[in-house]
């Protein structure tokens, strides 16, 4: 049986690792979601755009 | 921090989760995990997960499910998923052995997504990644068109609707019919585990589609032959037409 480790999250965390995903993209979010639509990503940066998204996700329940 | 009850329901759905990516992805961790006070993450890792057809890479699978707590603390709704379904990394081919001609796409190739408070989209969608001339004709005509259509020819601007907030297809659903599709490797005992997880994914979704409307699951029960009255002391619920006539 595989254990999952849950992250205890604070706003702070959210927005630090919101912050840490769009340094490593090179791109603010807003920017990567648009260059998404564009289909001018990298794979890199899909990848990031995926996780970022549920960071966003949160941050806008938690805020 | 939330209750113990809670913290359990999201250990379990992470680790439904996982058995499902596993089937596919071999044994081990596929998803990460964040709590906040009033909601969760569920995603899988930054990659996603590499499915392969006789050991050879096929395609990736990312999964992410964000849920909030619901106001009375009871349970966690689902707020938005989105499961993608994306080509390979040169890395995975490298990997294998096999030198690619052509760097692969970093255009995924299905996105299937659920949005419970949705904004000029279907609350549960599929979008697929792909170029039609047809549509490229149809933006030449002259009448007034919504913003996916202006944005036709890709048809992953199209969101087609795939069952509304309660049919809504499980990560189960979509494991399963790429394996069918792409003849992929899948653990011994895996489809048992994805029908066994489907059929709880179902029954979950049935008891809220039971609330969204009663007197019609009342009625098809009677019909079945149960006896279904309802307590007069008991205010009848409303009839949750928002939810059954939601795209």
């Amino acid at each position: 049986m595989t254990t999952i480790p849950i992250t205890t999250v604070t706003v702070d965390d959210l927005r630090t690792e919101k912050s840490r995903l769009e340094e490593r993209a090179g791109m603010a979010f807003e920017d990567l979601v648009e260059a998404a639509d564009q289909g001018t990503l990298s794979r890199e940066q899909v990848d990031i755009l995926f996780q970022l998204e549920s960071v966003v996700e949160m941050l806008r329940i938690e805020e | 921090m939330i209750d113990g009850r809670l913290y359990e329901q999201l250990l379990e759905f992470a680790e439904t989760t996982n058995r499902a990516l596993s089937t596919v992805g071999g044994e081990g961790n596929h998803v990460e995990v964040e709590q906040g006070s009033r909601s969760s993450a569920i995603r899988t890792l930054e990659q996603g997960v590499l499915l392969t057809a006789s050991n050879s890479p096929v395609l990736r699978l990312s999964a992410r499910f964000v849920g909030q707590w619901s106001n009375n603390g009871e349970f966690m709704a689902i707020e938005h998923s989105s499961i993608k379904v994306l080509p390979v990394t040169t890395e995975d081919l490298t990997a294998h052995g096999l030198a690619p001609e052509n760097k692969p796409s970093a255009e995924p190739v299905v996105r299937i997504d659920y949005e419970r408070n949705p904004r000029a989209v279907p609350a549960s969608h599929i979008n697929i990644h792909s170029h039609h001339p047809w549509l490229q004709w149809i933006q030449t005509l002259g009448h007034p068109k919504s913003r996916s259509v202006k944005n036709a020819p890709r048809t992953e601007a199209l969101h087609f609707p795939t069952g509304g907030h309660r049919f809504r297809p499980s990560l189960e659903d979509v494991i399963e019919a790429l394996v069918d599709d792409f003849k992929l490797d899948i653990a011994p005992g895996g489809r048992a585990t994805l029908h066994q997880q489907r059929a709880s994914f179902r029954e979950r979704q049935l008891a809220p589609a039971v609330g969204d409307d009663p007197e019609t699951a009342a009625r098809a029960l009677r019909r079945l032959g149960y006896v279904v009255t309802r307590k007069p002391y008991i205010t009848p619920p409303d009839r949750r037409g928002d939810r059954l006539e939601a795209l």
